[in-house]
């Protein structure tokens, strides 16, 4: 549907192919948050020598809103060269920080870079056993570096006997709606992965560790619902989901976690 | 070759410890593959300052072989690759490898608009007028009437002229070689990397195991010795007295011109802004 | 002998020489050469000319393979009265030739006693004298020394007409390099040979080929005070030195696609039991570097390795 917000893309960004790898997606919710979100990207692909991925739906990539600039500067502009001796080089070399510094046309390493699955030298490979070692370094890196990759908000979430999860357009109709639940004395709280992929599940443990049953609005049939069920089971969780072509409303989702308070 | 200096000896060039190659017994991709490494050795270019980019293919494959800073990257895609290499590090000579497939199906909109572009880079077509990597499917370039795993009743469809479609598009230079003729496959490489733009080479090369087979056009020598018979070099071109082989294939530079390179005119642009 | 010293002559008479065609015999000149060189168009002045001075006037040419390279002739006889349009061996009063070899194979057909032979020192190897691919085989070009040639005829000329041209800026006028030369043993006047020279040639080409002209008429007149020289004739260099061609070939590379064994000039390759390219003719071999060209593996590589003496000698 095009011109209407959608979020069914939510796996998409994150299993989109047929070989494994991990991915970083971030999900900005504001023009400002598009712009920080956007300088940290680059940031972490840079850092992280791994894609990013920028994911929005069409009302909050296509909201104009009236914000202040400035106050966030990249901090990792430089990427890591390699240096050392040419001979016997091998590119995906790993330091440890299992980020393999990158080599640059024109310095004399003469590598190979390729699509296909490879080994340190760069070369196409299809040893179970180094294809194994390259892909599980992939993971093991964006692990490492876990701290400087995870992002969310928690809006009330200490004595919320509701957490709602949401991202994009939904979380700021959720926003809204925690405020209109609250005023009613109900004790909703709202989670909001910034980075989407790794998914924050620490923070969301966090989050809900008073939580009894947990909402997630979203504009697909249920995708990020998934995750949380994965991520909770001890929970009740449960979704509301909009496949119209329209935004969830505040009132919805405030009328969806009051009942569900009324339940728990 | 009665030359007293030592003959270019391709394997100075080659990732040794990758050979063999994989192509097929016979495969023209080879003699294309030493056709480019004997012109950059002519002209003397620095491999720590040469970037070779492919797609995906057979032709794909040949970077892997080369000594020298490689890219392989996506399916129809080298175009765009090389595009922001050449911009962002004018410094490089920027090689591009494709095939008929990844460059005129799936990267048909990279060719064309790099030709407008007119960005100085080399952009070696090896068209062998099949998908051979993938087992034998039609392509943009396959004769019409020739068998292939997906026109089992032969090609209906009418094939492109690459080099027609480069020159339409603007492309700066624009030639076209068969394998069989590897020393006049280099001068004609060698003319394209000295191009100050955007140099498009269509190399006529053979598939002898998924094309050449099912189409019963006999042993890889004979498929070579066809090339011969079926082309026309540019001398011979638009001689009158050769007025019965209009319908064979034009060698030799088709097409070139002088339109300003797109990279120094960006950069030129830039300083402009600039200094103002 | 002029600065420049790239002509000769090889043994000039004191006495100029002019053929009066008055007398009752017709004047025989003979032009021979090769394709391109512009044979017809001496003829063609020639007879002109001739005609123009009030003679009959007969011109026999060969022209079939001119394209290809091959021999090109044209006989031009003038007199009062003419009867045959060819020139009978011996009979020629003037040989024009504009290729070495081709010169020295019609040199029977000019008058012992009496002929003057002007010749270009250009040599154009025809393929059959290089038949031979193996490597230092002898080329079978012409190996006259210029003391042969001028112990056969009476009055003889080398000329390096193709340089003289070249260095006013083309090479083609040779040719009219060569008619400036014929001009000094003929009757006619000077005007009458620019006139037809200027007819005949392509306008554009006016100028180069009136300097040429006078370059090769000056040229007889100057050789006619030198002594006679005896490097004149080109000696025939070797084309390269002699090498023993070797294959390296990688059978670990090869793929036994037979393109090498089917496309060799010499059918000196084969695949082995094991399927492998291998040289089986060596003798054969030429270097000719086909087979490394075509390799689509790049497993066979030529090396031409210097000859030793002795095998040197033994061809």
């Amino acid at each position: 549907m095009p011109t209407r917000p959608s979020q069914a893309d939510i796996y998409q960004t994150r299993y989109g192919s047929h070989g494994d790898y991990p991915m970083i997606v971030l999900a900005p919710a504001s023009a400002r948050e598009i712009y920080d979100e956007t300088i940290r990207a680059f940031d972490l692909a840079e850092l992280c020598r791994t894609p990013v991925i920028l994911l929005y739906d069409q009302v909050i990539a296509q909201s104009s809103e009236t914000v202040a600039l400035g106050g966030r500067t990249s901090v990792h502009a430089t990427r890591k060269w390699a240096s050392g001796p040419r001979e016997a080089y091998k590119p995906y070399a790993a330091d440890a920080d299992l980020i393999p510094p990158m080599p640059r046309p024109g310095d004399g390493y003469r590598t190979h870079t390729t699509g296909l699955t490879h080994s340190e030298t760069g070369f196409p490979s299809q040893d179970p056993e180094t294809v194994t070692r390259n892909l599980g370094r992939l993971y093991a890196k964006l692990d490492k570096h876990r701290d400087l990759i995870d992002s969310f908000e928690a809006v009330r979430c200490e004595d919320a006997e509701v957490v709602i999860v949401a991202i994009g357009i939904s979380a700021r109709a959720a926003r809204r709606a925690v405020d209109a639940c609250r005023a009613e004395g109900k004790k909703v709280g709202l989670f909001r992965p910034v980075t989407l992929w790794p998914f924050p599940e620490v923070a969301l443990r966090e989050a809900t560790r008073n939580a009894k049953a947990i909402l997630v609005p979203e504009l697909n049939i249920g995708q990020l619902r998934l995750e949380i069920e994965r991520q909770l089971r001890d929970r009740r969780v449960e979704g509301l989901h909009l496949i119209s072509g329209e935004p969830i409303t505040p009132a919805q989702i405030a009328a969806a976690a009051t009942k569900l308070a009324s339940e728990v | 070759m009665f030359s007293d200096a030592p003959h270019f000896d391709v394997r100075d060039y080659l990732r040794k410890e990758m050979m063999p190659h994989f192509l097929c017994p016979g495969c023209g991709h080879g003699m294309a593959l030493r056709a480019l490494l004997w012109a950059i050795h002519e002209l003397n270019i620095d491999r720590d300052k040469l970037a070779v980019v492919s797609g995906i293919g057979c032709a794909g494959r040949l970077s892997a072989y080369i000594d020298a800073n490689t890219f392989h990257t996506t399916h129809g895609r080298p175009l765009a690759y090389a595009t922001g290499l050449a911009l962002a590090r004018p410094d490089l000579h920027v090689v591009v490898i494709t095939g008929d497939g990844d460059c005129l199906a799936i990267g048909g909109n990279h060719l064309i608009h790099a030709c407008r572009r007119n960005l100085k880079l080399t952009c070696l077509m090896l068209n062998n007028e099949i998908y051979g990597m993938t087992g034998g499917q039609v392509s943009p370039t396959t004769s019409e009437t020739r068998l292939t795993t997906t026109t089992p009743h032969g090609n209906s469809e009418p094939n492109f002229d690459a080099c027609a479609l480069a020159t339409a598009a603007g492309a700066g230079f624009v030639g076209r070689e068969v394998t069989r003729h590897v020393p006049k496959l280099k001068e004609l490489i060698k003319a394209g990397l000295q191009h100050p733009g955007f140099a498009f080479v269509e190399v006529v090369s053979d598939c002898t195991e998924v094309y050449g087979r099912k189409n019963d056009m006999g042993s890889s020598a004979e498929m070579v010795l066809r090339q011969k018979s079926e082309m026309r070099p540019s001398a011979y071109r638009d001689s009158v007295d050769e007025p019965f082989r209009s319908t064979d294939l034009p060698t030799g530079i088709l097409a070139q011109n002088n339109r300003p390179e797109y990279g120094a005119a960006l950069r030129a642009a830039a300083a402009a802004r600039a200094a103002k | 002998m002029n600065e420049q010293s790239n002509v000769v002559a090889l043994n000039a008479t004191s006495e100029p020489t002019a053929f009066n065609a008055a007398l009752a015999e017709p004047t025989n000149v003979l032009i021979v050469g090769v394709g391109g060189q512009g044979v017809i168009l001496v003829s063609k002045v020639l007879a002109s000319l001739a005609q123009a001075h009030g003679y009959e006037v007969k011109q026999s040419e060969v022209h079939g393979m001119a394209k290809r390279g091959g021999t090109v002739f044209s006989h031009v006889r003038f007199g009062p009265r003419v009867w045959s349009p060819t020139i009978a061996k011996g009979e020629a009063d003037v040989l024009i030739a504009l290729e070495w070899a081709e010169g020295l194979r019609w040199l029977p057909h000019l008058k012992r006693d009496t002929g003057v032979f002007i010749c270009d020192t250009k040599r154009i190897v025809p393929p059959f004298a290089c038949r031979s691919r193996r490597p230092g085989a002898p080329m079978r070009y012409a190996t006259e020394t210029a003391e042969q040639v001028a112990a056969y005829v009476s009055e003889a000329y080398a000329i390096d007409a193709t340089k003289m041209a070249e260095e006013l800026g083309n090479e083609r006028a040779a040719n009219v390099v060569l008619l400036g030369a014929l001009s000094t043993v003929l009757e006619f006047a000077l005007p009458e040979w620019e006139k037809t020279v200027t007819a005949f040639v392509p306008k554009k080409t006016i100028a180069v080929n009136s300097a040429a002209f006078e370059l090769g008429r000056n040229w007889i007149a100057e050789a006619k005070n030198e002594p006679p020289s005896a490097d004149a004739a080109p000696a025939a260099a070797p084309v390269h030195a002699p090498y023993q061609p070797r294959l390296e070939i990688t059978d670990a590379w090869c793929k036994s696609c037979e393109i090498c064994v089917k496309l060799c000039p010499e059918r000196c390759l084969t695949l082995n039991a094991d399927r492998i390219a291998t040289l089986v003719a060596p003798e054969k071999c030429t270097g000719c570097r086909l087979c490394e060209w075509l390799c689509p593996d790049f497993a066979i590589r030529v090396h031409l390795d210097p000859e030793a003496p002795a095998m040197e000698a033994a061809q």
